[in-house]
């Protein structure tokens, strides 16, 4: 099994709902989004368009990252998601730079004094997730593990309003996933590299 | 005067000791926040509720609460509308809840000066002395006058002011004041074209699951809201099921980036449309004939007065020109209506309506318009032309089994072509465009956001306006409507006007003056074309009272803030009356099942605030009017079989006069009368929704029901209304341009039976204000709902991730012009105010045109330093008349500039 997602960018918004969908599942500090969109133009007026292009964790096969640890906090499940091990994390910053598609963040500040609402105190939202962002540790996207425990698809997925992301078994031939890669001839992000990545797009940015 | 008192919801008089942390500085101090166990919480729960993140409010989602901190928010997936998604404003909604710039407690003012940089000096006080004062206040006007109560709303609270409680505002209604003036609708007035040719409400839109060709005009179609309840998702899969979509526009909109962009100068729809209407009839000549001649009065003749010429039965009359005379337009003799030509019928000569609305478009050439809208004349030929070509006139489809016409074309417009001056004109004409292919209520063409069976005909054989189309019979005078209702029967709001007429009264001869005003999830001062006036005819009020969720400009201004739960906190209901951009979303039976009627189950307070409609309740009980609104409901309840309607109690859920019921109580009433017994409050706790009707595909059309309707061509009930209102207007003596903005004879102009091109104030301006401002919508940041500019995850992503927020947008041409690099702080100035902000440079913009996104800027610093410092566009506008169009009320929401560095 390796768990893997589709984004059909003919279909993407950049609303951004999936970056605070993160924010939600997963809490992260001020100013760090695990799930990001960008957005560019392209073209002169008056033909001119705007593009947007989400953009988290490839989830690679051949992980930059995971070879870059020097200790070994970085590492593969079974079910191919990227995850770092905080026990193992000596905040190196490695795999910030070996990462390609900027996808690492580093824990820098203290959340109690980088709160939400900058001059107060953190939430309650913040106290009961803050616990999951340790500081002087490398984090990233985790494809919602837990909510995939709990059969659920990941946040960025469930909640796009216009439903672009695909997201499944990319090992199983017949899963919705592997079928509309195929049948759209979607290719992941700089394929070139040779990382692999488990995050494939349609369309042009 | 008698006041109740009781000991109201004994659990809440335990006052939050952080209520008035740091408020007598006008400014919030570091926040407390209850704890879990304070809240009576502690175990992880899921609480199925809707969502109001946005005006829309149509997707339900499901909140969970760990130990009473809200840890998750996401869509429903067992919603037909957002099927488990929610938008980024909905998500984030969790921070409206932690929000450390909320309103805590009630209180009241210490300090009798009022004034937006002055401090209130604000005490805490009980529920008890709130609702005793505001009680107390209310019933001193309700004893003298209650005309001068004046109730302002806004969509913030449009859960209980549209949908609830004030359905039809029933709170004024039942305290006797015609004075209700709702605070957003100035900026929204996009009902009267859609009320008047397609008798619908509130919008009109394209039917996305067969529509081939969209023109957009100066609106989106659902993916700049990034609405989720279905709209964004039914405008992609119309996409990629082959639509073709034009986006007539100042700003390449994320839509516009989806289609084919048309940039237009601001306020210069009305040109590009007539133009359209004109290359149709004069050059291209191809239009669905068969549809204009049998399916609108366009044949009915027309007198010397205008008027329809009538025969012996007073009927309107129709040439037959298979026998060379009039008959009645129902006449079943009739063979071959005359859509040309002059007659004689009696004394006078007569022509064919379409004669009349034909020659009334003769001179808009696409040339004329090009010069001012700047669209090419080529690309208007061409927009005409890909227009009629798309519509397949003469095609027809079958949909469940019934055949109807198939126009898969659609012009639409909103806020973008009717907040103008000229924009009732505009609108109406682009409905006219829609009416010219035939597409109204069919499979691919234009209808109204309210499903189903919606045609009246009416004696003449016309479609009944409805709404705020419906012709004006009644004027008088002095006033007693400070929003000058009397002037503008027509008008959605003009809450601006209300302003200015607060200040003074006795300049229109009214005989009253505001005594109290109630605000309810409305900010008058900045939804507002005059913030200063607002603020002015806001302190002009000798006690005004504020529901407040937070410390913004109507909370600053008022004597007593009554605390409100956030969205979250709020258990309550809504009447969601379907989609407004995307009725199909090519999800097969998606319209007929969409309409629901919502409840959201409340995550417990955690401050001493509460849900407004139980407040209101408990205000009328202290006033003694609690019979009154009892009676009402009784006769009223809070909604009815179909959206928008009301049916009385059945007799068994009838409510006692004397007893005082909860909100809850009376939506469990209203829901058993229209469903039946079991599907009463505990079934809406359970479940979240209970869909309005069901209706198949075929029933979603309203040609379905009523395919005899003639539509207006020839805007026969615009003229009956002037008729009627210009004389009596005139007889007042009073001087248009020094008691409306503009002379009468403008005034008439509105009313004329066919489209008319008039030059309004927003062209006139001088010379050095060489630009032409808007405002676009952001994802995050529109409809001045939500607390979305303090929202620290918005404000944060934004400003790091979004070039657009925050900004003064300038197209490349007008950096150059005054040597503007990216990020220059930068003034844009108009003839009635300035903001400042970062430029972002941008190629989506129209080179005559500067932007200011979103629904930024504040006049107070108690919603944080950041808040307050934000580009403003509403400092640009006007909200005096003259800059209110005259028949919907809307505001000029295009302001003439220049810009300069900082």
């Amino acid at each position: 099994m390796r768990y893997g997602m589709l984004i059909d960018l003919s279909k993407c918004i950049g609303c951004a709902a999936c970056v605070m969908a993160c924010k939600v599942e997963n809490g992260t500090l001020t100013g760090v989004y695990w799930c990001n969109v960008y957005t560019k133009e392209i073209g002169k007026y008056p033909r001119v368009k705007k593009r947007t292009m989400p953009s988290a964790c490839m989830h690679c096969t051949n992980a930059p990252c995971v070879k870059a640890c020097p200790t070994g906090a970085s590492y593969h499940t079974e079910e191919g998601l990227v995850l770092v091990d905080y026990d193992k994390c000596i905040g190196c910053r490695v795999c910030l730079n070996a990462c390609p598609y900027n996808a690492r963040h580093y824990n820098f500040t203290d959340q109690r004094k980088n709160p939400y609402y900058e001059g107060m105190e953190m939430t309650p939202f913040e106290k009961v997730k803050n616990k999951n962002h340790p500081i002087g540790k490398a984090g990233k996207c985790i494809l919602c593990k837990d909510r995939l425990n709990d059969g659920k698809k990941p946040a960025c997925v469930q909640t796009c309003p216009t439903q672009c992301r695909i997201f499944g078994d990319l090992d199983e031939p017949n899963s919705e996933v592997s079928i509309a890669i195929r049948n759209n001839g979607a290719k992941p992000l700089y394929a070139h590299l040779g990382t692999k990545p488990s995050v494939y797009y349609i369309g042009s940015i | 005067m008698q006041i109740t008192r009781r000991n109201f919801l004994k659990g809440m008089g335990a006052v939050s000791a952080a209520g008035a942390l740091g408020m007598a500085l006008n400014f919030p101090g570091v926040n407390t926040f209850a704890s879990a166990q304070e809240a009576g919480v502690t175990e992880k729960k899921e609480l199925k509720g809707f969502c109001l993140m946005c005006k829309h409010s149509g997707c339900c989602n499901i909140v969970t609460v760990e130990n009473g901190v809200v840890v998750n928010v996401e869509g429903d997936p067992d919603y037909v509308t957002n099927q488990g998604t929610l938008c980024a404003r909905g998500k984030s909604t969790i921070m409206n809840r932690y929000n450390p710039y909320r309103v805590k407690a009630p209180m009241k003012r210490t300090n009798p000066e009022k004034g937006l940089v002055v401090d209130p000096g604000w005490v805490e006080i009980s529920w008890d002395e709130a609702l005793d004062t505001v009680a107390t206040k209310m019933r001193e006007v309700y004893d003298n006058d209650p005309r001068e109560f004046i109730y302002f709303p806004g969509f913030a609270m449009s859960e209980f002011t549209m949908y609830g409680l004030g359905r039809g505002n029933r709170l004024p209604r039942i305290v006797g004041s015609p004075n209700d003036s709702s605070t957003k609708g100035q900026f929204c007035c996009i009902h009267y074209g859609v009320n008047m040719i397609l008798a619908n409400t509130p919008t009109a839109t394209a039917d996305y699951r067969f529509c081939k060709y969209l023109l957009a005009i100066g609106r989106g179609g659902g993916v700049n809201g990034s609405y989720a309840q279905g709209e964004s998702r039914g405008l992609i899969y119309a996409l990629e099921n082959g639509m073709r979509l034009v986006c007539v526009d100042p700003h390449c909109s994320t839509e516009a980036s989806l289609g084919e962009w048309v940039p237009i100068l601001p306020g210069s729809d009305l040109p590009f449309i007539l133009a359209l209407l004109h290359v149709i009839l004069y050059e291209l000549d191809k239009y669905d004939k068969d549809f204009v001649r049998d399916r609108t009065n366009a044949p009915y003749l027309i007198g010397s007065d205008g008027d329809y010429a009538r025969g012996a039965s007073n009927k309107p009359q129709i040439w037959d020109l298979a026998e060379h005379k009039a008959k009645d337009f129902d006449d079943p003799t009739l063979i071959n209506p005359a859509m040309q030509g002059e007659y004689q019928l009696k004394e006078e000569k007569v022509k064919p309506a379409f004669m009349l609305f034909k020659e009334s478009l003769k001179d808009y050439t696409p040339e004329w318009a090009s010069e001012k809208c700047t669209v090419p004349a080529a690309a208007i030929r061409q927009i005409a032309s890909d227009f009629v070509a798309s519509a397949q006139i003469g095609n027809t489809i079958v949909v469940d089994g019934h055949t109807f016409p198939y126009r898969p074309a659609a012009a639409i417009t909103s806020r973008g072509v009717t907040n103008h001056l000229d924009g009732d004109i505009a609108d109406v004409s682009s409905k006219l465009l829609n009416v010219l292919i035939g597409n109204i209520y069919v499979p691919g063409g234009l209808h109204g956001t309210k499903l189903g069976d919606n045609l009246i005909t009416d004696p003449d054989g016309v479609v009944t306006p409805s709404g705020e189309a419906t012709p004006c019979t009644s004027f008088t005078y002095p006033p007693e409507h400070f929003d000058l209702l009397e002037f503008m029967p027509h008008r959605h709001s003009s809450n601006t006007v209300a302003c200015q007429v607060m200040i003074e009264p006795e300049k229109w001869n009214m005989e009253i003056k505001p005594k109290v005003l109630m605000v309810a999830g409305g900010n008058p001062i900045l939804v507002n074309g005059s913030p200063k006036q607002g603020e002015k005819a806001v302190c002009s009020v000798p006690f005004v009272v504020s529901f407040s969720y937070h410390y913004d400009e109507i909370a600053q201004l008022s004597d007593v803030i009554l605390a409100e739960n956030c969205m979250l906190e709020n258990g309550t209901f809504m009447d969601y009356m379907g989609n407004e951009c995307s009725l199909t979303t090519g999800e097969p039976g998606f319209p007929g099942k969409h309409v629901a009627r919502l409840y959201r189950n409340a995550v417990p307070a955690i401050h001493n605030t509460r849900e407004a409609n139980e407040t209101i309740i408990e205000i009328l009980d202290r006033m003694g009017l609690i019979s009154k609104l009892n009676e009402s409901i009784n006769k009223a309840a809070m909604c009815g079989p179909r959206p928008f309607s009301s049916i009385p109690l059945a007799d068994k859920y009838k409510l006692d006069l004397n007893k005082r019921y909860t909100y809850e109580e009376m939506w469990d009433r209203t829901l058993k009368t229209i469903y039946g017994e079991e599907y009463g409050l505990d079934y809406m706790k359970k479940h979240g929704h209970i869909r309005t009707y069901n209706l198949s595909d075929k029933e979603s059309y309203s040609s379905y029901y009523n395919n005899t309707v003639r539509h207006q061509l020839y805007l026969q009930t615009q003229k009956r209304s002037g008729d009627f209102l210009l004389p009596k207007i005139k007889e007042t003596g009073l001087d248009g341009e020094e008691y409306f903005g503009m002379s009468w004879d403008d005034l008439a102009k509105h009313y004329l039976p066919v489209p008319e091109y008039i030059e309004t104030n927003l062209h006139n301006a001088p010379e050095e204000y060489d630009l032409y401002a808007i405002t676009i919508r952001l994802h995050m940041s529109f409809f001045r709902l939500g607390s979305l500019d303090q929202n620290p995850w918005v404000l944060d992503w934004n400003n790091r991730y979004n070039p657009f927020y925050n900004s003064i947008c300038v197209n490349p041409i007008v950096a150059e012009a005054h040597a503007f690099k990216e990020g220059d702080i930068i003034v844009a100035e108009s003839q009635f105010g300035k903001t400042q902000g970062k430029v972002h440079i941008t190629e989506t913009m129209h080179p005559r045109a500067i932007a200011i996104p979103g629904a930024l800027g504040r006049y107070v610093k108690s919603l944080g330093e950041k808040t307050s410092r934000q580009t403003c566009f509403n400092a640009l506008l006007n909200g005096s008349l003259g800059y209110c169009n005259p028949i919907h009320g809307g505001l000029e929401t295009t302001a003439r500039v220049k810009v300069y560095k900082a």
